[in-house]
């Protein structure tokens, strides 16, 4: 029988906490999203001053990356490569920002990041996964 | 004596009817804020062993913190979203559209009324007197759902 990893309430607030750490440490206002395999959900937090449109895209990042175990950038090289084909996926939104967490070898969800430049978003996203795996 | 009970009647329902019409948004609630709600909601849920999601939303109706916890099923995600919304983008608490509804007739419109939530768990979050945004919380009955987001409000009164 497999066994199947699933993250903790816990683990959530780890990655938060050290997204938002790096957020701050750049003056960068964000929405921070993490969603589990299944692309629900887990935990939110939007700062004061980030766009509400910026809550919404953050999941909607997670969520690519979670179903598809890829990070969203990878979505939009692909489409910048000219596979436009591509932007008819179903429920993938190209744009960097969300990136998947292997534990593993498996995906167990995924941080979706939006308020600055993608670069900045993943790198916000980054950095709360580290926190958690690095540790 | 009838009459003065209608009468007396009257004026409660105009009363609350004016009551509903004075609160108005104020300015949406800040991440500190949400916190402090947070933070209450979640050690009421704790305080009695419920796994729950927790979403709370500024005065737009826009996620502002969300957390589900350990257990939780996953719909009560979304599910505490929609109720967060409903509440802020009315201004009620489900509990309100709830009671209406179950008074059968005429009421059984507010299950067309968009976005409209008509479950107990749902909260406007008040500040100054004024609503700053709203607590959904999923993952029980009803009640305790409305348990935990009537502590969640408390936090900031």
């Amino acid at each position: 029988m497999k066994t199947r990893q699933e993250l903790t309430l816990a683990d959530c607030e780890k990655i938060a906490a050290a997204a938002l750490a790096e957020a701050r440490r750049n003056k960068w206002v964000v929405s921070i999203a993490i969603l589990d395999d299944g692309g629900h959900l887990l935990h939110f937090v939007r700062m004061d001053g980030a766009s509400p449109a910026s809550a919404d895209i953050s999941v909607e990042k997670a969520r690519t990356a979670a179903m598809t175990r890829r990070t969203s950038g990878m979505w939009e090289e692909r489409i910048k490569q000219g596979r436009t084909a591509m932007l008819k996926m179903p429920g993938i939104l190209p744009v960097q920002g969300g990136v998947p967490i292997i534990v593993d070898g498996g995906c167990v969800g995924a941080v979706g990041v939006s308020g600055v430049q993608s670069h900045e978003d993943e790198q916000i996203a980054q950095a709360g996964i580290d926190a958690l795996l690095k540790a | 004596m009838n009459k003065l009970l209608h009468v007396v009647l009257a004026l409660i329902l105009a009363a609350t009817a004016l009551c509903a019409r004075a609160q108005s948004y104020g300015p949406p609630i800040t991440l500190e804020q949400a916190r402090k709600v947070m933070a209450a909601a979640e050690s009421e849920a704790r305080k009695n062993n419920w796994n729950f999601s927790i979403a709370i939303v500024d005065t737009g109706g826009h996620m502002v913190l969300m957390q589900r916890m350990d257990g939780a099923f996953f719909a009560s995600a979304k599910v505490a979203g929609d109720k967060a919304w409903s509440a802020a983008a009315y201004r009620r608490p489900g509990k309100a559209f709830q009671d209406r509804l179950a008074t059968g007739g005429a009421e059984w419109r507010i299950l067309q009324l968009r976005g409209a939530s008509p479950i107990e768990g749902g909260d406007p979050i008040m500040a100054d007197g004024k609503v700053v945004g709203a607590i959904g919380i999923s993952g029980g009955s009803g009640e305790q759902d409305g348990v935990v987001a009537r502590a969640g409000v408390a936090a900031l009164k």
